[in-house]
């Protein structure tokens, strides 16, 4: 499989991702990785790849690439939709496209990221053993950078695995997305944070119960929450500390935000709450406006939920690879 | 009271030695580290030491495995960082090495020091002599990819972070803030005062010692002619 970049539309921001590098958060580097992991596994899943393999993530505009080299190619994710020659083709479906035609990725209204993988993944360099584009540090994935027109990405795999077919869509029916109602609060649990016991017992209720909204200053590095201005505190004297995705901080003059894949590796502003694993790509998905809604679990639910969803993905896994 | 023992997701839990930033507080922050590495738990990806804590990241799925009985991982992992603090006392030393930085201040390279020297009524040549006649502590890597937080700041050069933030300032440069001075590895926004800028690259992803200054390390600063 290759593709050639033949145009990004106003606002593309497409990299390569992968679940990121954990490892070398001690040198300050950040996690990186797929803003919706869940997504980026499912790409990757329908294609009998790892849900490690790297996927190339697309965001903001659309889109087109010549098909220089044909293969196998599956798109996940609520934000964007695949067209091949102009012709809509499904969703989390592993799908054979034939050199010399034109692939289409145009964004959708109901999220803000998808997900193309192709058998293998995208081939990359690895730094600190992650495929992932750090663009706060300019290295990995595609030269440390967004696609630009002109660029060519190739699969890892030379060889098409005949054995390897799509999952049936029935079998992912319930995982396809809810698209949120932008009106209807979407409901995020949350861990309480470190520093949760800085606020009173009123503005915990009220980080809870007050309708909040996201904000339409939002990146890679994190998501701004609005509605939040009761959570205001005196506390300057904060000496930064480790964060990672999913920690909501509280700045001192400023909206507080929920950190995503590129966030730094520490923070100096109180951790009031910090978002479960198993929601953040519903964050990453969040469009500007949307309600929120908070709602407290405790470690052990949160854990639960996360390892339910591990063993999830590994049946899918073992599923794909026994068609 | 300390140390205090925290959740910070299903995936990483943060432990506080104190409540200000000093070297009792930091050799216990790297002592617990080293007895970490030394003795890592199925499961442990790595540690972020920070001024007052050390956070441990590790893959909550590993953890579980690892577990003879369903556990939550978070509380598997704190119950060993606990066991390993309980372990025989050692004294973290401090690392000896000094690195010097050649900066090259005022001018094109220190955009702010102007603003900096009004704001401490003090010369431009005072805060340079001041600066460069410290030595300096590196007491974390944080915020972005190798940046080093040098610790202390003699009192006449501190200072509140900058009002607005400067959309980018190239690789190098040095900055002061509080009572630290900091290096920008990468072009980056900066929120510090920016007084000069170094020629030295501070983090090279692909080098086997990714960081040119670590946690502990001391470091000088010196003026270069321009």
């Amino acid at each position: 499989m290759k593709l050639r970049v033949l145009h990004s539309g106003p606002g593309l921001m497409a990299t390569i991702q992968d679940l990121g590098r954990p490892q070398a958060r001690r040198y300050g580097v950040p996690l990186s990785g797929a803003m919706d992991a869940h997504s980026h596994a499912m790409a990757n899943l329908t294609l009998g790849n790892a849900p490690s393999a790297a996927t190339l993530e697309c965001t903001g505009g659309k889109l087109d690439a010549w098909v220089e080299t044909g293969g196998r190619l599956s798109l996940s994710g609520a934000g964007g939709a695949l067209y091949i020659d102009g012709h809509p083709v499904p969703s989390n479906r592993a799908i054979r496209v034939p050199e010399g035609t034109l692939l289409t990725i145009q964004p959708l209204p109901g999220g803000n990221f998808c997900y193309l993988a192709t058998e293998g993944g995208w081939a990359a360099a690895l730094v600190f053993d992650s495929a992932a584009t750090c663009l706060p540090g300019k290295f990995g994935g595609y030269k440390g950078r967004v696609l630009q027109k002109e660029d060519t990405l190739t699969s890892s795999f030379s060889t098409v695995s005949p054995f390897k077919t799509s999952i049936e869509p029935w079998f992912l029916r319930t995982d396809a997305p809810e698209v949120p109602s932008p009106g209807t609060p979407l409901i995020i649990s949350v861990l309480e944070g470190p520093e949760w016991n800085y606020w009173t017992d009123r503005q915990q209720q009220a980080f809870l119960e007050k309708p909040v909204w996201i904000s339409k200053d939002r990146s890679r590095q994190a998501v701004r929450i609005r509605g939040l201005s009761f959570l205001e505190h005196g506390c300057g004297d904060f000496f930064s500390t480790g964060v990672c995705p999913g920690t909501i901080q509280v700045p001192l003059s400023d909206d507080p935000a929920i950190l995503m894949a590129d966030a730094q590796t520490t923070g100096g502003f109180p951790r009031i709450a910090q978002v479960i694993a198993v929601d953040l790509p519903k964050i990453a998905q969040a469009k500007t406006g949307q309600l929120l809604r908070f709602r407290l679990v405790d470690i052990a639910e949160a854990s639960r939920l996360l390892i339910a969803y591990k063993l999830k993905l590994q049946r899918l896994e073992i599923a794909v690879n026994l068609r | 009271m300390y140390p205090k023992y925290a959740i910070l997701s299903e995936s990483a839990v943060c432990i506080t030695f104190g409540d200000k930033p000093e070297t009792s507080v930091w050799q216990q922050v790297h002592r617990l580290n080293t007895c970490l590495e030394q003795q890592p738990f199925p499961g442990f990806l790595t540690t972020v030491p920070a001024f007052l804590t050390l956070t441990v990241h590790f893959d909550p799925f590993e953890v579980f495995r690892s577990q003879a009985q369903p556990n939550i991982p978070a509380r598997v992992v704190l119950e060993h960082l606990k066991a390993l603090q309980a372990g025989p006392e050692h004294l973290q030393r401090l690392p000896e090495n000094l690195i010097e930085i050649p900066v090259w201040y005022g001018g094109t390279f220190g955009p702010d020091l102007p603003e900096t020297a009004k704001r401490l009524h003090l010369s431009e040549a005072d805060i340079i002599q001041l600066h460069s006649q410290t030595l300096f502590r590196v007491w974390m890597i944080g915020f972005s990819p190798g940046f080093p937080y040098m610790g202390f700041l003699p009192a006449a050069l501190e200072l509140p972070r900058k009002k607005t933030i400067s959309p980018k300032v190239p690789a190098g440069s040095v900055a002061i803030a509080g009572n630290m001075t900091c290096i920008y590895p990468n072009e980056s926004p900066a929120g510090w005062h920016v007084i000069g800028q170094t020629p030295l690259q501070l983090f090279d992803p692909h080098a086997p010692n990714p960081c040119l200054l670590n946690a502990g390390m001391q470091v000088r600063f010196i003026p270069q002619k321009a």
